[in-house]
């Protein structure tokens, strides 16, 4: 066995040791690439219970996307829509009430979704707060799965998120308008607090960042 | 399905990327692009698959398992977590030993 194996194992055991046995867990993970960070947290990321000091999460995902004011209106208009559940009753004024409503137990909450005053088109932002990585991997895979299910996503501005539904239904109605713009983009955000000393060893690694793919 | 005479190793081209402050060991498969996360138990399966047999593998990983933790290793819990990595495409499997494989993604560009 090579020392770098060795490491490794030894590496394994360590962790094994503080986590204790569990049964072995592989998940496949949605990824995006990147060159120019690393992951180093000095704290374990993933907390199932908010801490109370960050009581939103420790991580945002943002989306930013430009859209001409009309489609912007046609996004305003499905985030003012009524949710009604099965029966017909009212269960939220509107789809953006619901959202602010939402905190799922794998720990995601919709932050709002703000647009620009003043510009020639609507440079729109979209946040999502999380607890933690494990949360966003959890999404992330969950959004994957439920995409291969259901084949053809939905036609945009279709069906208005019933609350049976889980938030995974309003991702894939969302990301209609966001994927409208060529270039939108994905932004991870951590707080700086979580990570550990950012002075050494910054660009010694590829950082692999989970997203949700935009 | 598990053979205790087969013997399991590492794919050849793995990248592994261990990442204890998360509590992980990221995986990337080139031959099947895909990236994994493996929690400590899974990831020390997949240490052990060094081209020893099935049975040699199950036997370090009880040990292993019984100093660091004080816990049981069952067999039900190896089996799982190998036949698990074999699926996926993180260890393969061969009638003969064979030397040890695997790397590491350490330098900017290596995956894409």
């Amino acid at each position: 066995m090579t020392d770098r194996n060795e490491a490794r194992l030894l590496a394994a055991t360590r962790l094994l040791s503080r986590r204790g046995l569990s049964r072995p867990d592989v998940d496949d993970v949605i990824t995006e690439i990147r060159s120019d960070g690393i992951i180093k947290f000095k704290d374990d990321p993933a907390p199932t219970q908010p801490i109370p000091y960050a009581p939103l999460g420790i991580m945002i995902i943002l989306w930013k996307y430009t859209l001409p004011w009309r489609d912007a209106n046609d996004l305003r208009q499905w985030l003012g829509k009524k949710v009604v559940d099965g029966a017909g009753n009212t269960v939220a004024n509107t789809v953006e009430e619901w959202l602010f409503s939402v905190d799922q137990a794998i720990g995601v909450k919709y932050g709002g979704t703000f647009v620009s005053v003043g510009t020639p088109q609507a440079e729109i932002s979209t946040y999502w707060w999380f607890r933690g990585v494990q949360a966003l991997t959890k999404l992330s895979t969950a959004l994957q799965a439920s995409q291969s299910a259901q084949g053809a996503p939905q036609q945009m501005g279709g069906g208005v998120p019933n609350p049976k539904d889980d938030v995974l239904e309003v991702f894939r109605q969302f990301r209609h308008w966001v994927e409208m713009d060529p270039n939108r983009h994905e932004t991870r955000l951590e707080l700086l607090s979580k990570f550990g000393d950012l002075s050494t060893e910054w660009d010694v690694a590829p950082m692999i960042a989970v997203g949700l793919r935009l | 399905m598990f053979c205790p005479s087969d013997c399991y190793v590492r794919a050849p081209d793995l990248r592994i990327r261990p990442v204890p402050e998360m509590g992980c060991c990221l995986i990337y498969t080139p031959s099947n692009p895909n990236l994994y996360t493996l929690n400590a138990t899974a990831w020390l399966i997949l240490e052990l698959c060094d081209g020893r047999s099935g049975e040699e593998i199950a036997a370090g990983f009880a040990s292993i398992v019984r100093e660091s933790t004080g816990q049981v290793g069952e067999s039900s819990i190896f089996v799982s977590g190998l036949e698990d990595l074999m699926a996926k495409g993180i260890v393969t499997r061969t009638q003969t030993r064979m030397p040890p494989a695997g790397g590491e993604i350490c330098s900017q560009g290596d995956v894409r």
